[in-house]
């Protein structure tokens, strides 16, 4: 570390505040980086020397059967377990209302034996239906792209390469619509393997699962171009065959995440605005890292035009974003970044100059050459949610209600009468369980409500407030109100985590659920963001990433952005 | 079959919630209900019996003399206030649910929570009881509260990591309950409410 980077852990620049991030708007135009949780996860694997194998592949000439796929590190193994079947497309869909997929997965804690595997076989196929145990960390399931799937095997099969102009738009072969972990289903409870090197942060196994996941999508194509053709078939060549990530597709199931996980929202909003406020210290840009960002910007540049998507407003921000990149490109070959603290006059500029895409897009970038001094903030992106769960009645009113209006100034400037402010209700379907977002005044749904407004909510204990006195206490007032226990908790949680509250009302006419779900794929590590509608949306993760029998010899990092040189 | 104690945390808030609890109470319900099944006890089911009485009542604090108190509003009145003062408590329904409750309102000390011929000791966040599950799973009773006789930690026995099988019948109970917050599915709200309302094809 060189003497302009010794006050890195107390960064002159400070971070940006929760009122500039925690907007619905700006986290919707978050973009991987190095701290999100995929490219934590390689990193790991690459440098603790994972192994990889592949002990079945038990998959028939109609792609059906059951494969495995194991991960063996210096302390522990664990297995993904691949189910493929054979499923009617009519039958095929991504919505948690469907009851079939073309494959199903399971990730192991160790090596399964038969009578796993054959008690999995009864139950990872059916999913939600099904029940799994503590000896199972994560469950999911992937259909196929309809568009890329027999295409590339049919090339396979007559002995080429797909094209690379047909692959990129889509980026994968087969795209998860769900990955279930942390004791759901009866999976194991995440605390029985969150202290575990390997999994420090958020998502490690479910992640772990989706690379292992690639592996199988990849090797059931080139099988099947085999089945059709042995003599002639080829497997795909290694660059081409990088470009295969695994989808996902994501709806309104993960919205909610963000504001029923305030504690982990706030572990990881902070450590990436950490992250940018360590590098805009920097008094000096070395002249290595001056080039990488320069070459990554040129990378970002590809990737922008790469993206592809039909939804309207998504289209017209990648419009702006690719006109961003120039600007950018051309102000940094004009300013340079040779002056004192150049990446803090660059964000600045960016600030004023750029449309959000533009902004979030460069802290990413910014961040980009400084491993050295961000990478270790990623162990610490996680949470326990039962810590700060006990409500602190002790402490007087008047304390109260200078926390809430403190954090939810926002909200009480906000008419919660009107009609607009709360058009939407977040609840969950009976129809298997699927959430969804309807409108309060045109669906008989009010009673289902979720609570999924912390703004409304805290206007409304506001309200009760005015009728006590400052100096009675919080028990008391709880005592009374225990309608407002759910917002107190927020609030007293949040006095300790500035990230945790999300500063734009969640149940308006106008929000836009795709924001909240953008924000937790981009710390996931997703690109090639997809809109279906305002609440659905299709991603890519791992395209690019080396596979498991590369990493040794692969730096994963480099490969989060496209290569320079499309073949 | 087992069920992790995760899975168990948010059936309990649902349950609660479907039968009636605002979502604040409802969500202390769902952390009693852990609490006691990861120190082996029938929290669950204890969950499952309030209920079916709290379905019936409003669940409010009640005088002494009538027919039961909430244990969940009872027990967030003593870990809001951090306070738990010794002597009768009144009538209490599934009074199991208390204990989680008294552990937070005094993390330090060390209580006795009795009723008929049940004692749980609780202690520096640990449960012991020698009392057998019809014992622990009281419909509604007079219970006491006494400062613990002996000094020192509680045996915490082994923690538990899920919850059993035997508790199949308990979890559909509770299952019964959550499903009250679902709303029915309407073709307008499988189009509108979720999905691209296009081919999910890509």
């Amino acid at each position: 570390m060189t003497a302009s980077q010794k006050n890195l852990h107390n960064p002159s620049v400070p971070l940006r505040p929760p009122e500039t991030v925690m907007r619905l708007a700006r986290m919707g135009s978050f973009h991987q980086s190095r701290l999100s949780f995929m490219r934590v996860l390689l990193r790991r694997l690459k440098q603790h020397n994972w192994r990889f194998d592949r002990p079945r592949w038990d998959i028939d000439d109609n792609g059906v059967g059951v494969a495995t796929y194991r991960a063996i590190g210096p302390e522990r193994t664990y297995t993904l377990i691949a189910f493929a079947h054979d499923l009617p497309d009519d039958q095929r869909s991504d919505r948690v209302i469907a009851e079939a997929w073309d494959a199903t997965f399971t990730l192991f804690d160790g090596e399964p034996t038969e009578v796993d595997i054959e008690r999995l076989s009864q139950n990872v196929p059916l999913q939600e239906a099904g029940r799994i145990s503590g000896s199972e960390l994560s469950l999911s399931r992937a259909n196929r792209s309809v568009r890329l799937f027999d295409y590339v095997i049919d090339c396979l099969a007559r002995g080429v390469q797909p094209s690379h102009e047909k692959i990129e738009p889509v980026g994968y072969l087969m795209r998860t619509t769900a990955v279930y972990g942390s004791g759901k289903f009866g999976a194991a409870d995440r605390d029985i393997w969150a202290d575990r090197r390997e999994f420090l942060g958020s998502f490690q196994p479910e992640l772990l699962s989706v690379w292992l996941t690639r592996s199988f999508t990849l090797d059931l194509v080139e099988h099947m171009a085999r089945v059709e053709a042995p003599e002639i078939a080829v497997a795909l060549e290694p660059d081409l065959r990088r470009r295969f990530g695994v989808g996902n597709s994501t709806g309104l199931g993960m919205a909610p995440f963000l504001l029923t996980h305030p504690t982990l929202i706030h572990a990881w909003i902070n450590a990436r605005e950490e992250a940018l406020a360590r590098v805009r210290s920097i008094s000096q840009a070395s002249d290595g890292a001056i080039a990488q960002f320069r070459q990554l910007l040129d990378r970002c540049c590809i990737n922008a035009d790469n993206w592809r998507v039909d939804h309207a407003d998504q289209a017209a921000k990648i419009v702006g974003l690719r006109a961003d990149l120039l600007r950018l490109k051309d102000h940094v070959d004009k300013a340079g970044l040779e002056a004192h603290q150049p990446w803090d006059k660059l964000y600045s500029w960016a600030e004023a100059e750029l449309a959000l895409e533009g902004q979030e897009q460069l802290v990413s970038l910014m961040i980009e050459p400084y491993g050295e001094c961000v990478d270790e903030l990623a162990d610490g992106m996680s949470a326990d949610e039962m810590t700060g769960f006990q409500i602190d009645g002790t402490g007087s009113l008047g304390a109260l209600k200078a926390v809430l209006s403190g954090l939810y100034a926002w909200a009480l400037d906000t008419d919660f009468t009107e009609k607009d402010t709360i058009a939407r209700v977040w609840y969950v379907s009976e129809e298997k369980l699927e959430p969804r977002l309807g409108e309060r005044f045109e669906e008989p749904i009010e009673s289902y409500e979720q609570p999924l407004a912390p703004g409304r909510d805290a206007a409304r204990a506001v309200e009760t407030l005015k009728e006590w006195n400052d100096d009675q206490t919080v028990a008391a007032f709880l005592m009374r109100h225990p309608e407002h226990r759910h917002v107190v908790r927020r609030a007293q949680r949040a006095i300790d985590a500035p990230y945790a509250e999300i500063h734009d009302n969640t149940i308006a006419s106008v929000m836009r659920p795709i924001d909240l779900l953008r924000c937790k794929l981009s710390f996931f590590g997703a690109t090639k963001f997809d809109p279906r509608s305002d609440r659905w949306v299709r991603i890519t993760m791992f395209q690019g990433a080396p596979f498991p029998n590369e990493l040794a010899t692969m730096d994963p990092d480099d490969l989060a952005y496209p290569p320079m040189a499309e073949s | 079959m087992s069920w992790s104690l995760g899975e168990t945390r948010g059936l309990a808030v649902k349950a609660a919630r479907g039968a009636g609890m605002d979502w604040g109470l409802a969500e202390d319900a769902g952390f009693a209900v852990q609490w006691l099944e990861a120190r082996g006890a029938p929290g669950a089911a204890a969950l499952a019996g309030l209920l079916q009485w709290y379905d019936l009542k409003t669940g409010e604090l009640a005088p002494d003399t009538a027919a039961g108190r909430c244990p969940v509003v009872l027990g967030t009145a003593l870990s809001d206030s951090r306070t738990i003062t010794k002597g009768p408590l009144g009538n209490i329904v599934q009074p199991l649910l208390l204990a989680p409750f008294v552990a937070v309102a005094d993390p330090d000390g060390s209580w006795r929570l009795t009723w008929n011929n049940a004692e749980l000791k609780i202690s520096r966040d640990r449960l012991q009881t020698d009392a057998q599950r019809d014992q622990l799973l009281c419909g509604s009773t007079d219970c006491r509260l006494e400062t613990g006789g002996t000094v020192g930690t509680v045996d915490a026995g082994n923690m538990k990591q899920r919850v059993p099988d035997t508790e199949q019948d308990v979890i559909s109970n509770l299952n019964r309950f959550a499903a009250r917050t679902y709303a029915p599915a309407t073709e307008q709200s499988r189009l509108a409410g979720a999905g691209a309302g296009l081919s999910d094809n890509d």
